[in-house]
């Protein structure tokens, strides 16, 4: 839908624009505008390498992933002048070594302010369909990197100071016209920064080469998983005949992206009504009554990396997801009915760990085109 | 033929193109396209327990064997080839390659299908599930808007679709309720239903068809309701009890359509 649609509004845009007068769009420029249209533009594609494994990506046909646009979004990303004062940028809560979240229970701005959620990794962020954010308030990575640069408990700036800063900048200046090229320095907006931002999470994509992808996807049968992880991956999928348990883990954590995207209660908290949810997730978005308390499915993907847990970083380590899976969580009405007692032994319970770290993709983490570039 | 699968991912910009500009050229020039011999016709997909609404996804529960009620959270269904069939049993007008119906949100769940050649028809034909041409292609295959594209329709232990959900909760009066979570997929789970019906349709008109199909009966067969506190999943394939329960569950469903 959403990508037929802006797809769709593109090409009526465009017949508009041929079919209009062109005089409207001229814009003209201002004494202290700076012209740079002597700097080349000359947009290549980005090589978007995608396992096979994977879906196909969906990207809005109004902003291709370019190699100057992902730069530029690149900058951004790691740039503390999108903050108020200059002290944090997207990366200081999404970092790379940490599969692009920031290892805390819940993030805190640049005001020192925690908030209640915990950062979310922006791991293969374009494969998602379904909204975005643990509720799902935001559908677009476009219209989501507008938030957290106006969130008082995030960046707590404004645009259209960042944009002061931006227009003034040379790097910058460069950066803009080469992604998008526009030909005057006042032509640098916030539509353009967070299409740029969201060109660099789209190419934030796994590499195919965890020891999960390589065993399971590659085509060498010498790579074959240790027992406790092949125990852990029975489990997980449900696939060990009844030799195991099943784990159910796999229903909502499928393979190759190991999320559904879905917006589940997985039994973190007791609640007989939906007013008992402290946080109500997804029921805010949807004011659906048994929509309170769901939240998105993460991916599981470099999950070793991504402690602490849930969505308000709860639980400080794998081991304890996996107790509280094992447990069946608490109930509520409208907790998952898969999320039941699983009865692992200790050891079972060890095996699903040793499974989990098979998600573990190194290059990622280690990737120097999602790295800070200053 | 099925015209999606592996194609559908590449033709769909092309494919938005032609529409666009068909669109586009029909809304210019005269309108070439023979009128008269086409209707619309609308499915209505509806759910219910016995004879009431079903209300899936909230707390509304339904008498089940002795004191014990149900509720239900989740009840989908892959519906594929469905066609209306013709006295002569030939020329089966085919409406819809794949869909899925899902009664999570709503007990009703409408499929609108633009132009179906006018004439007599003798009844509806559809498998529930996904038929095994499509059930050889994977979610990874499909745009995102594809009823085929959500991994969550797609079960791995048994490298094929997951034809049917029906998940929710029995209360018999002991602490907790019981969860359960009847998932059933695999070619050998196909099943086909077939409802007689006279249809009518006649030129530029438009026909609605109401199919209800009543949950209770996926439940309950012989005066007897099924086990739920002993078999309550089925999410293993080569576990014969699970199999059994997923054949209970799909053979049910399969009689548990009817037209209104
Ligand atoms: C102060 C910490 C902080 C900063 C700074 C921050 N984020 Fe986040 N980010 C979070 C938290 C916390 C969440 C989850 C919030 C929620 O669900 O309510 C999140 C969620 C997201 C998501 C959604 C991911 C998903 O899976 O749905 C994206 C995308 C994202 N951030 C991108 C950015 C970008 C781009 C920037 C810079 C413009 C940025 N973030 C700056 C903390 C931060
Ligand atoms: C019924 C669906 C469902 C099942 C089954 C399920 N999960 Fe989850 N999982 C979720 C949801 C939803 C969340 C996010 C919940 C939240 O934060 O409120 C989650 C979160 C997690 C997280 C934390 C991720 C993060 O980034 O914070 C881990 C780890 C995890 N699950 C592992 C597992 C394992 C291991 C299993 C099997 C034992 C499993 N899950 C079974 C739905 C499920």
């Amino acid at each position: 839908m959403k990508f037929g649609t802006s797809y769709i509004l593109a090409l009526f845009l465009l017949l508009f624009l041929a079919c209009g007068n062109d005089d409207d769009m001229v814009t003209s420029p201002v004494d202290e505008d700076i012209d740079l249209s002597n700097i080349p533009y000359d947009p290549q594609p980005f090589d978007l390498v995608i396992p096979d494994s994977f879906p196909q990506m969906e990207i809005p046909a109004d902003n291709p992933i370019t190699v100057a646009g992902q730069d530029l979004g690149r900058h951004l990303f790691y740039d503390p002048v999108l903050s108020a004062d200059s002290s944090m940028s997207c990366s200081s809560c999404h970092l790379q070594n940490s599969s692009f979240t920031d290892n805390r229970a819940v993030s805190i701005g640049i005001d020192g302010i925690g908030g209640t959620r915990s950062s979310m990794s922006l791991l293969n962020i374009g494969f998602n369909y379904n909204g975005l954010f643990w509720d799902g308030r935001s559908l677009t990575l476009e219209e989501q990197a507008l938030l957290p640069v106006e969130d008082p408990i995030e960046l707590h700036n404004l645009w259209p100071d960042v944009i002061d800063k931006l227009q003034a900048s040379d790097l910058y200046r460069e950066k803009f016209r080469k992604a998008f090229g526009i030909g005057l320095a006042s032509e640098i907006t916030k539509e353009l920064a967070v299409k740029a931002l969201a060109q660099f999470e789209r190419s934030i994509v796994s590499s195919g080469n965890s020891w999960f992808d390589q065993v399971i996807y590659g085509n060498d049968p010498t790579k074959q998983f240790e027992d406790d992880e092949l125990n852990g991956f029975l489990m997980f999928f449900d696939q060990s005949n009844g030799a195991l348990p099943d784990a159910e883990c796999g229903h909502c954590h499928p393979a190759p992206l190991f999320t559904t995207d879905e917006y589940i209660n997985n039994g973190l908290d007791p609640a007989s009504e939906p007013v008992d949810f402290l946080d109500p997730g997804y029921g805010t978005v949807t004011q659906f009554p048994s929509d309170f308390g769901r939240f998105r499915v993460p991916t599981l993907r470099n999950i070793a990396l991504t402690a602490p847990y849930m969505h308000d970083g709860r639980f400080q380590t794998l081991e304890e997801v996996v107790e509280h899976y094992n447990s069946g969580g608490h109930h509520a009405p409208n907790i998952d009915p898969l999320i039941t007692p699983l009865e692992l032994t200790p050891e079972q319970q060890q095996d699903l760990i040793a499974f989990l770290k098979t998600l573990s993709d190194m290059d990622v983490v280690e990737n120097p085109l999602y790295s800070n570039p200053f | 033929m099925p015209l999606s699968r592996k194609v559908f991912k590449m033709k769909k910009l092309f494919l938005y193109s032609i529409v666009l500009f068909g669109c586009t050229l029909m809304s210019c020039g005269d309108d070439e396209v023979p009128v008269g011999t086409t209707s619309e016709v609308t499915l209505n997909f509806t759910a219910n327990y016995g004879t009431n609404m079903l209300d899936s996804d909230t707390q509304t529960t339904h008498d089940f064997e002795e004191e014990s009620t149900v509720r239900f959270t989740e009840f989908r269904f892959f519906i594929s080839d469905v066609v209306f069939t013709t006295e002569e049993g030939t020329d089966e007008t085919a409406l819809i390659e794949i869909d899925e119906i899902d009664f999570s949100r709503s007990n009703m769940d409408a499929k609108y299908i633009r132009s179906v050649p006018t004439g007599k028809y003798s009844g509806i034909k559809f498998f529930i599930g996904v038929e095994a041409e499509f059930n050889n292609t994977k979610p990874e295959e499909y745009a995102s808007e594809h009823p085929l594209a959500n991994t969550a329709s797609y079960w791995l232990a048994w490298n094929s679709y997951i034809h049917c959900k029906l998940e929710g909760f029995l209360d018999n009066g002991t602490a907790n309720e019981i969860p359960f979570s009847y998932h059933t997929g695999s070619d050998d789970l196909l099943r086909s239903v077939t409802i007689p019906y006279n249809i009518t349709l006649a030129a530029d008109g438009s026909f609605d068809l109401d199919i209800m199909v009543d949950v209770e009966k996926i439940l309950y067969k012989n005066d007897t309701y099924w086990n739920i506190e002993e078999f309550p999943a089925t999410h293993n394939p080569s576990n014969p009890d699970d199999l059994n329960t997923a054949n209970y569950i799909m053979d049910n469903l399969s009689e548990a359509f009817k037209i209104q």
